[in-house]
């Protein structure tokens, strides 16, 4: 089930993603997340669930340090990469090696196609030649099976784009910088079935290496995609188990309603 | 039910017939302004009136006497107006765009409030107030008018004009692109420079155009604080002429009346073309956002 590369990366102790008593609240006592700890498992898609309101964005978010741009929200406990905790490395540092996939695709506007999906570097200051520049662009788009449609037009702006695309053009972008782990928050949901399969296929190929964690769009997404899964409920992780095991026969009570709710 | 109904479609027509009749009675003031403006301003309009500087009073008076046009033009005025106004842009379009940032990314912060009070307040300052300011401190202090006062004075006033301008284009920025610059690693100052101005240049270039063209047109400040000068100087801490305080000065003088109306006409042409350069870059480097 899990990636071919998850030996490996377990033997060198890589790509461990640990949360401690995770708590964030927006507002003093109210809680979006409440006491979360969870070890994510390496190389494989982890699916979150949970009804709107739930905390699933939240935890992506706060896994990605985006809270801190809000003064008000307050998180505790910790979350620790390979062991370090996140807040005390560099923030550059963590959001490389996290990417991050918004539920609504967010090309940026003044730039085209091409310097879309090398964004990353140029926000980054890291300067590449003309040749890296057109391999990275090339197999990032190549990766999120957007090469063949756009590769004459890489100079059209990226909103000449459908939403479809547009949205694995972000996934490129992402890619593009060679995170480990992929944080996705419904990125499906503005898009078309067809796409939302391609995009399926897309997580399906990138676990070998790449530890990924989606808020699902639907449990049949969920059951689809992911190896594991967490079921949040009002910023509880109720449910953590392998995807199967728990659509099957889950072992809270709660899940088990969110799950019968969800299948009628 | 149906007197009723007819009665509302009558009230829509006369509401309608009111709008029109008071939106044409606005229009008269303006029209005619326009009208006097060509009318009285053309009469003065040949090449020496944009190469040569203003005439002297006995230049005037025996122009007028033996019934000639004036001679002499308004270059010194050009050339100051242009000059006072580029010193005025460097000391206020950085700062005042770094301020404009910073108020828009803490709005809740102590210091940020405060910016914000003193920049609204300045705002809507009478400028005379400003002008007298600097008169007081610049002026007096340096013992000459001269052109960095003024622009100083037009700093002042302008500088609330840019804040504004850049704290109402990032708000109209969804927070997601500077989420998604960040997201990728980005440092904050990264994603201002490489995502938010290239997304907002329009915008910015068309609020730096507007503040432009109001400042273009204040006199009062300028009368203390460059006075004036009858030749084209290019030094900043001497006396300089500007297109208003020549429209001041002609209209002090009543044999230099001509003068007035050309000069103004000038001064509202480039207003205008300004205002058209504006909104064409408005419309042309416009940039639709997805889904919003
Ligand atoms: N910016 C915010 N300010 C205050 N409260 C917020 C904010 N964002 C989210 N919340 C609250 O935090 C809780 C969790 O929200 P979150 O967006 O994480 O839910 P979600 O599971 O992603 O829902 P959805 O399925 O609708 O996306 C909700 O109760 C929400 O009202
Ligand atoms: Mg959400």
């Amino acid at each position: 089930m899990p990636g071919n590369g998850k030996l490996h990366y377990l033997m060198n102790k890589k790509h461990l993603l640990e949360l401690k008593n995770v708590s964030v609240s927006f507002s003093p006592g109210i809680y979006a997340i409440k006491n979360v700890s969870v070890s994510i498992k390496p190389c494989a898609i982890t699916s979150v669930i949970g009804a709107s309101g739930a905390g699933k964005s939240t935890l992506l978010r706060s896994i990605n340090r985006m809270h801190e741009l809000y003064p008000n929200i307050k998180l505790s406990g910790e979350i620790s990469l390979d062991g370090k905790n996140i807040m005390e490395m560099k923030p550059i540092e963590v959001r490389r090696r996290i990417g991050m996939v918004f539920q609504m695709p967010n090309p940026f506007p003044a730039m085209n196609i091409y310097q879309n999906v090398l964004s990353g570097y140029k926000l980054n200051k890291i300067y590449l030649s003309k040749a890296e520049k057109d391999e990275i662009v090339e197999k990032s788009l190549q990766d999120v099976a957007l090469w063949d449609e756009v590769k004459n037009s890489l100079n059209k702006s990226a909103l000449s784009l459908t939403v479809g695309q547009q949205q694995r053009l972000c996934i490129a972008r992402t890619l593009a910088l060679q995170p480990e782990f992929l944080l996705m928050d419904d990125p499906t949901s503005s898009i078309d079935p067809i796409c939302t399969n391609r995009i399926e296929e897309l997580m399906y190929r990138l676990k070998d290496n790449h530890t990924i964690i989606v808020v699902a769009h639907n449990l049949s997404q969920a059951s689809r995609i992911s190896d594991y899964a967490m079921y949040l409920e009002k910023g509880e992780l109720v449910e953590y188990d392998i995807s199967n095991v728990m659509f099957v026969a889950p072992k809270d009570k709660r899940t088990e309603r969110y799950i019968t709710e969800q299948i009628e | 039910m149906i007197s009723y109904q007819k009665f509302r479609i009558y009230i829509d027509k006369f509401f309608h017939v009111i709008v029109y009749l008071f939106s044409f009675i606005a229009l008269i003031p303006f029209l005619s302004i326009i009208w006097t403006l060509l009318k009285k301003g053309l009469i003065h309009v040949n090449p020496n009136f944009y190469t040569q500087t203003s005439p002297s009073a006995t230049e005037a008076i025996l122009a007028n006497l033996s019934g000639e046009i004036i001679p002499g033009g308004i270059l010194n005025g050009i050339c100051g107006s242009l000059y006072i106004l580029l010193i005025t842009i460097i000391l206020t379009v950085p700062l005042g765009f770094f301020i404009g940032v910073y108020i828009h990314e803490n709005r809740k912060q102590k210091f940020s409030i405060f910016i914000q009070y003193i920049s609204a307040i300045f705002y809507g300052m009478p400028s005379i107030i400003i002008g007298i300011t600097v008169y007081v401190f610049i002026v007096k202090s340096f013992h000459s008018f001269s052109a960095w006062a003024g622009s100083v004075a037009l700093s002042v006033l302008m500088l609330p004009m840019i804040i504004r301008a850049t704290d109402e284009t990032l708000k109209s920025l969804p927070t997601y692109l500077k989420e998604s610059g960040l997201a990728l690693g980005a440092s904050y100052t990264s994603v201002i420079l490489r995502v938010i101005i290239p997304t907002a240049k329009g915008n910015l270039l068309t609020g730096l155009l507007i503040s432009v063209s109001r400042i273009l047109g204040v006199t009062a400040p300028l009368i203390v604080t460059t006075l004036g000068c009858s030749m084209v100087n290019w030094d900043i801490t001497k006396p300089t002429s500007s297109i208003t305080l020549l429209i001041w000065n002609f209209s002090n003088n009543p044999c230099m009346a001509d003068m007035v109306w050309s000069t103004s006409l000038f001064l509202f042409i480039f207003i205008i073309v300004l205002n058209i350069i504006a909104k064409h870059i408005a419309w042309k480097w416009k940039i639709t956002l997805p889904h919003e």
